[in-house]
């Protein structure tokens, strides 16, 4: 598709719907005067039909193009041929007897509910490309679905084994360091927030931990690699150097430059939001009574907390947990800039260790073709990556929605 | 039995468990305190980091030539710059070394866009990132000792014995070590030695007694005469990116004041280049902000519409709670799949194979890599389902009087929704998208995968041409290995939170110039 030509298209198309507006509306004036007849619906109703049968028409010049299988030089200009007719089409149905209002009302009716279905149409197309590109990946003579789960052995870069263990662990393994981070620093501020602060103080530090939210990965990526992976190793030394100390004997803990711990904690640091803002919600959303109960009771809050709140709203945390993890498993650019890309199974957080979306990243910015193993090998990585944080989203979601659905009547 | 039963041990074990729940009351609500200030100090601390870091990136360190002639191509105008820098410096001997090191302290691109400007003579060039480095201080381990020498019988320069001490100090030698025949000879593998005095300016090959060998490179056109001394380099210089005549020249030519330092103009108006020196995110910049526009073009209204069709005019039944269900997913599937998504329809298109048929059923391809077309339609796609949610809790906001009072007056329900929901609920759907357009900026997952992190050197064109954007240049600036990048990095970055904030600001002006507009 050349460029100035799908741009000449495309303004075009605009051009015309924006005009047909004025236009229908011109000529249903004109032939209700010629008929001396009151046209049925206000005038401007002819003008928007015609607007909406022109761009529905344009709509599906431009899916008609995509589902070409043999293009010519003529193929960029399809949609502008069927808006044309559509424009044409659309003028010359205008009759005084017509009710404008009422067809062009259905018409946008139908665009508002293509647009609505647009979010299942979206999630069927990721389902089949990633499972159209799977099934081509294991359909390759060298790749087996019983290697890519069980073996451990990823050389994707330059052998052509694919066992993704070792990414499947190095995912699990940043994302507990960052739960370690994340789950009492953001447990407690939830707790913080709904039992404790002020209004004066909730109204301060909630948009705070919204910036830690916005800020975007690549910056949190930066900042692993310029503050955080860097301590991180010197930690290491120093704990070497005590080791060696105590024991006497050289110790030296392998480290790295791009360590899992760097990442780990930093990864942690984005997720803190996510577990706060949700827990806070849910702890927010227990029944009153049961809070003020235990209160006439005589108990602090803490110990409210602990023996009413905490179990009542548990499902509800375990929730958010969920999706907090769901996130930081899906998470990219923290991971691709502060982990490496060497796949092993390692217990020391100090090393570099890698993870499924930095695979994925490293796979499709490489030089292979797009129909060699590896690339494809990144869609199988995908599949796994989006049955697992769909798997996860779907159980916290149903966790919630028991939990409330219990506490509802109190 | 008495109501009131007080026995003193009763009252103790009351009274400590009292005081023992009361502690532990306290460090609980210690405890909440701290996670929040850890996060407040966590995200502080990342804030300043980035921002000490980039400072150095807005200023750079320019030099001074002044050409009898500026030439027709680069080549020449090079060729004129290093012969007038060599004229400043006035090397004792012009070997080709010296020459070349003198040369490459600006790069050929720095003279590129000179040959299209009008001819000026004196010109300020910036100088490669090493130099800037150095200049700016970040050359860790260069040491200054102020000398007093005098030029006396015998050869070599005479340099007072305390100097000499500390010199030996920085050198970490003791005084008598590594002598032969009683003279230090200074290599390559060992800390650099320079002299600048009012009568020598060079590398001090070695050292014998009192005094040092002077291997001179420059002129000292007396400009060291009333405060020499000695530059102590520790690193040595094969492992140095800057050479010692290198160094040599670049003091020089700051005691003749042809150094100054600048503001990094290039960094806002000039794209990537393989010189940190001379690169910029303008091409980063436009391609971001088209992006942008194209996402607002697409998620917006789609995004609208779908929220007004879910609330105003599907009946809760199954399918609005399958697309209910849909649309809270999508919000919470990786960034990372949707760019999958558009790598394998949009880039690559899909073959589906035609039951009973040999045949296949081509769906999509046929878009190139790093259009920001691709980019638009695929971040549209990962915003959608927040423009949808926020709109609808927008739409939700409607007080129902309002619905049921333009109903009455005869109104069908889409001009209601046109004429009164719309209206009102605009400003909560716009805050809630431009928050959504926010996040989007900073997105580099799904470019990446669409092929947007190759070397763009010029803006877009059009939204088929190759694009790069913000993020993603943060990202390839952040891998490159040479230390210079790490400021420019870190300007980006702040060039892009700037850019965030703003769009945020927007939104909650937004919402607070329109939140008390509601009847």
């Amino acid at each position: 598709m050349n460029s100035l030509e799908s741009f000449l298209t495309a303004h075009a198309v605009v051009a015309l719907s924006f005009f047909a507006v004025a236009i229908g509306r011109a000529v249903a004036l004109h032939r209700a005067r010629k008929a001396a007849q009151y046209p049925k619906s206000s005038a401007i109703y002819y003008g928007w039909l015609t607007a909406f049968v022109t761009a529905f028409s344009a709509m599906f010049g431009f899916v008609l193009m995509w589902f070409l299988t043999f293009r010519n030089e003529w193929t960029p200009y399809i949609p502008l041929m069927t808006a044309s007719l559509g424009f044409f089409g659309g003028l010359a149905v205008i009759r005084p007897a017509l009710d404008a209002r009422y067809y062009s009302e259905s018409l946008f009716l139908q665009f508002m509910r293509l647009a609505a279905g647009l979010a299942v149409f979206t999630t069927l197309a990721i389902i089949l490309s990633l499972l159209f590109e799977t099934l081509s990946f294991f359909a390759h003579d060298d790749v087996s679905i019983v290697e890519f789960f069980l073996s451990a052995e990823w050389g994707a870069q330059s052998s052509t084994s694919y066992g993704a263990v070792a990414l499947f662990f190095g995912t699990l393994f940043v994302t507990g360091i960052a739960l370690c981070v994340a789950g009492p620093i953001g447990f407690f501020c939830a707790i913080y927030l709904s039992e404790y602060a002020s209004p004066l103080s909730r109204r301060l530090i909630k948009p705070f931990l919204e910036i830690l939210a916005g800020v975007p990965t690549v910056v949190y990526g930066f900042f692993a690699i310029l503050v955080v992976s860097p301590a991180m190793q010197e930690l290491a030394d120093g704990i070497s150097a005590v080791l060696t100390m105590i024991t006497g004997v050289s110790v030296t803990l392998p480290n790295h430059p791009k360590n899992a711990l760097g990442a780990g904690i930093v990864l942690g640091i984005m997720i803190i939001p996510y577990i706060s803002s949700l827990s806070d919600d849910i702890l927010r959303s227990v029944p009153r009574k049961l809070k003020t109960a235990s209160f006439g009771l005589g108990s602090t809050t803490s110990e409210t907390f602990r023996y009413v709140i905490f179990p009542v709203a548990l499902p509800g945390l375990m929730g958010a947990l969920l999706l907090a993890v769901s996130r930081a498993i899906g998470e990219t650019m923290i991971v691709v800039m502060a982990v490496g890309q060497r796949a092993k199974l390692t217990l020391n957080p100090f090393e570099d260790v890698t993870t499924i979306t930095a695979q994925i990243v490293s796979l499709m910015t490489g030089s292979a073709g797009t129909d060699s193993p590896r690339t494809l090998s990144a869609f199988a990585l995908g599949a796994v990556l989006f049955a697992i944080t769909l798997a996860f989203n779907v159980i916290a979601h149903y966790v919630v929605q028991r939990q409330r659905k219990y506490y509802a009547g109190l | 039995m008495p109501v009131f039963e007080r026995t003193s041990s009763h009252d103790l074990r009351l009274e400590a468990g009292l005081k023992a729940r009361l502690r532990r009351e306290a460090r609980f609500r210690a405890y909440g305190l701290l996670a929040v200030s850890l996060a407040a100090s966590m995200l502080i601390m990342l804030l300043l980091s980035i921002s000490v870091k980039s400072f150095s990136a807005f200023t750079e360190h320019q030099v001074t030539v002044r050409l009898s002639s500026a030439g027709q191509t680069t080549r020449e105008t090079y060729t004129e710059v290093r012969r007038s820098l060599l004229n400043d410096l006035k090397p004792i001997e012009s070997a080709r070394e010296v020459t070349n090191q003198v040369g490459s302290l600006i790069s050929v691109l720095a003279v590129e866009h000179v040959v299209t400007n009008d001819k000026r003579y004196s010109l300020k060039l910036p100088l490669i990132s090493a130099a800037d480095a150095y200049l700016k201080g970040r050359g860790t381990g260069t040491f200054r000792l102020p000398i007093t020498t005098s030029d006396g019988f015998g050869e070599g320069v005479a340099v007072s014995s305390e100097a000499m001490t500390r010199i030996f100090e920085r050198l970490n030698l003791a005084t008598e070590e590594q002598f032969e025949n009683g003279s230090l000879v200074l290599t390559n593998q060992m800390p650099s030695v320079l002299l600048f005095s009012g009568s020598h300016v060079g590398q001090v090959t070695s050292i014998k007694a009192e005094r040092v060998f002077v291997q001179e490179r420059f002129e000292p056109q007396g400009l060291f005469a009333d405060k020499p001394f000695v530059l102590i380099v520790e690193r040595p210089q094969a492992k140095r990116l800057l050479s010692d005549v290198q160094i040599l020249a670049l003091e020089v030519l700051r005691e003749t004041g042809q150094i100054g330092v600048g503001f990094n103009t290039s960094f806002f108006i000039s794209s990537d280049s393989t010189e940190a020196e001379l690169s910029g995110i303008l091409a980063a910049l436009v391609s971001s902000l088209l992006i942008i526009a194209l996402v607002a073009a697409f998620a917006i209204p789609l995004g609208i519409a779908s929220a007004l069709y879910l609330e105003e005019f599907s009946q809760n039944g199954r399918i609005k709670s399958i697309i209910t269900v849909n649309i809270n997913n999508l919000a919470a599937v990786p960034n990372i799949v949707y760019g999958l998504l558009g790598a394998a329809i949009l880039i690559n298109g899909i073959d589906l194979p035609i039951p009973f048929t040999e045949l296949y059923l081509r769906i999509g391809g046929g878009m190139g890599r790093g259009w920001p077309i691709v980019g638009g339609i695929v971040l549209a796609l990962s915003v959608l389902p927040t423009v949808i949610i926020t709109s609808r809790a927008a739409i939700r906001a409607v007080p129902r009087f309002r619905r049921e009072a333009a109903l009455a007056l005869g109104a069908t329900r889409m001009q209601m929704v046109r004429d009164h929901i719309l209206p009102q609920s605009l400003p909560g759907m716009m805050t809630g998208s431009i928050i959504g357009l926010a996040q989007a900026v900073g997105e580099a997952a799904p470019l990446l995968m669409l092929g947007m992190f190759a070397f763009i050197a010029e803006p877009p064109q059009g939204v088929t041409d190759r694009a790069s954007a913000l993020p993603v240049l943060i990202y390839q600036w952040s891998t490159r290995a040479d230390q210079a990048w790490e400021p420019l990095t870190a300007a980006a970055i702040i060039v892009l939170l700037l850019f965030m904030l703003l769009m945020n600001a927007v939104a909650v002006w937004l919402r607070v110039r329109y939140e008390g507009r509601r009847v």
